[in-house]
């Protein structure tokens, strides 16, 4: 874990192993997900990797009912629309992740505060997969 | 849907727009288009009406519908950037870059607040600060509207109307062509088009038009115009501008 740069390359390779990890500033502290190399806030450029515990709540979130092909292949359309969100994590970072669980067709009963619980999504064959972060309701 | 409305309207009056069509327009030609094809005939009276109709405005992602949303276009703009000294010998009539502002934010995911863009606010800070003007001394601007809510915020985070009253001052016909603080005289990125790296430039087309009293339909009818200014904005509000130009 040590040696892994702080990009989004390992951050994706963290995912496959359903490890949603962080980089946290070791001069102030301030922790970014997914990681940066360079803190935005004190500029310092000694990082360390963190797992977050994958809690949080919704934050912000858009039902996509015109979604890209990847989407439309796994079944989402205009009457099936799938839910994107920001997830605001127990540790303060917020996330970008697909909210699963949830009813993309009848956004009104989904609230913003929803306490979630992190899922990893496994797409693709073998050797050529790619996880995507997601969270549905506690 | 008083964005969109406002903006319809203007790009109307632009022949270089993409959507030179007025939302009532498209409304009334689908009517038209029902009656002769003998289907049932909608029953919009007015705009809203046919905007808050899912059949005609659908969802593309709640709660942005797609009258919300600017399409991707294809097109050029250019402008001719040379030294005052030399600016004469291209034209009697230049405008001069009086403020220029850049400035940077986090990603969406990242910000502690949706409701404004850090960027923006950085970019007008710096360019009203290099200029000397306030956001008051701004008589029309063209800013970054790739969405419906991008204009109003924009328009808060300029200074040109306070924080989460941006939206009444739309509503009350403020950014209007006759308003008092036009904004996006040429249709925006919603009608006139986004072609995507044009658009900064594109903007800038506008102004000079605009205060050169060359804008012909859709020139504004405000005495005096000398000060107009164009907003940008890349990445997710990541990277914002905003650049000022004067008639002098």
């Amino acid at each position: 874990m040590e040696g892994k740069p702080f990009n989004d390359i390992s951050y994706e390779q963290f995912l496959g192993e359903e490890k949603l990890m962080g980089s946290r500033c070791q001069k102030c502290g301030a922790l970014f997900v997914p990681p940066r190399a360079i803190c935005i806030k004190c500029y310092g450029t000694e990082m360390e990797w963190v797992e977050m515990k994958g809690k949080g709540k919704l934050a912000a979130f858009t039902c996509i009912a015109i979604g890209p092909p990847l989407m439309i292949k796994e079944g989402y359309d205009r009457k099936h629309p799938y839910v994107s969100g920001v997830v605001e994590l127990e540790e303060g970072v917020r996330v970008v992740a697909r909210i699963e669980g949830v009813d993309g067709s009848k956004p009104e009963t989904i609230e913003i505060g929803t306490p979630l619980q992190v899922e990893f999504l496994h797409r693709g064959e073998v050797n050529n997969s790619k996880t995507f972060l997601a969270f549905k309701p506690l | 849907m008083n964005v969109t409305i406002k903006s319809h309207n203007n790009a109307r009056l632009n022949p270089k727009a993409q959507f030179n069509v007025s939302i009532r327009d498209i409304m009334n030609q689908r009517i038209e288009r029902a009656k002769n094809k003998g289907e049932p005939i909608p029953a919009w009276r007015e705009e809203k009406e046919f905007l808050r109709d899912p059949r005609a405005n659908p969802v593309v992602a709640w709660p942005m519908h797609l009258y919300d949303c600017c399409p991707i276009s294809d097109g050029a703009s250019c402008v001719l950037l040379v030294a005052d000294e030399i600016a004469k010998d291209f034209t009697d009539n230049p405008l001069h870059v009086v403020g220029i502002g850049q400035g940077s934010g986090k990603g969406l995911h990242a910000k502690e607040d949706l409701t404004y863009f850090e960027a923006t606010r950085y970019a007008a800070q710096e360019a009203y600060e290099l200029s000397g003007l306030k956001p008051e001394d701004v008589q029309i601007a063209e800013v970054h509207d790739c969405f419906s809510i991008a204009e109003i915020i924009h328009i808060e985070d300029l200074g040109f109307f306070k924080p989460g009253e941006g939206y009444k001052a739309v509503e009350e016909g403020l950014t209007r062509l006759d308003g008092s603080k036009p904004i996006n005289t040429s249709g925006g990125l919603k009608c006139k088009g986004h072609p995507v790296g044009a658009t900064g430039t594109g903007q800038l087309v506008e102004i000079w038009k605009q205060l050169r009293g060359e804008a012909g339909e859709r020139q504004v009818p405000i005495k005096d115009l000398r000060i107009g200014a164009a907003q940008s904005l890349g990445g997710t509000g990541g990277t914002c501008t905003l650049t000022i130009l004067e008639r002098r």
